[in-house]
């Protein structure tokens, strides 16, 4: 696997920095449910509007851009996170990201066929929402998992 | 055994006596890690035969023990 494609190490901070209060954020709006939209977060989409017809469903004047920037905020905190280079790159963490990223995959892509089989309606779309940024989360975790199992086992086994 | 085939991984079939050459050049693993240019990890997970290493890396560090490759990993036959 070659690591022209990866982030310097130094940006795994930046990622963790960015990720972590995005991801509580996300959290929490979805266990409550509620919505914190900020006032200075929203903007109005112009009065020339194309959709004229009152019953059309996005018919609204304002935008609020909490979501929009949530997602963005979260998936570029994944990214960073998940595709630093470590601090020493040699060829078994280069198998041990491909690995994990071929498992991540296998997992998110059981969970999208469930999501299939049992969830309908709008939740369907929700649950999608949240498939966007489970394959990064899992393979963030499974890699990380991994990497801290090999740490330890070396620990244990010091000559 | 007629008809009956195992799945053979590389894992299972490569042998390595690494552990026993830092023994006799007295290197500790953190030393051959550095001199081979990987992580204690990686030195750790190959004497404990949970990594196969590359061809490049395996030379690597038989030239640190100054033998041939042939003499530290060795190819058991599983068959």
């Amino acid at each position: 696997m070659e690591t022209k494609f990866l982030f310097p190490h130094r940006y795994k901070k930046v990622g963790w920095v960015l990720l972590i209060p995005f991801f509580i954020l996300g959290l929490w709006f979805t266990i409550t449910g509620q919505e914190y939209e900020p006032d200075f977060l929203t903007y109005s989409q112009g009065k020339s509007s194309v959709f004229d017809d009152p019953s059309f469903l996005f018919n609204l004047t304002y935008n609020n851009f909490t979501n929009e920037i949530l997602g963005i905020g979260l998936l570029l905190g994944l990214i960073l996170t998940a595709f630093s280079k470590e601090r020493i790159e040699d060829e078994r963490v280069k198998h041990l990201r491909l690995e994990s990223l071929l498992w991540a995959v296998y997992c998110n892509s059981f969970l999208i066929l469930m999501a299939f089989i049992f969830i309908y309606g709008s939740l369907f779309m929700t649950v999608m929402t949240y498939a966007m940024f489970t394959p990064l989360i899992f393979f963030i975790l499974r890699f990380n998992w991994l990497l801290w199992q090999e740490k330890r086992q070396s620990v244990q086994i010091l000559i | 055994m007629a008809g009956k085939k195992t799945i053979c991984t590389d894992i299972d079939i490569m042998k390595n006596n690494i552990r026993v050459e830092r023994a006799i050049k007295n290197i500790t693993q953190a030393e051959l890690a550095d001199l081979v240019k990987v992580s204690r990890q990686t030195i750790n997970a190959i004497e404990s035969n949970k990594y196969v290493p590359s061809a490049v890396l395996a030379m690597k560090i038989a030239r640190i023990f100054e033998k041939k490759v042939e003499d530290i990993f060795t190819l058991e036959d599983d068959d």
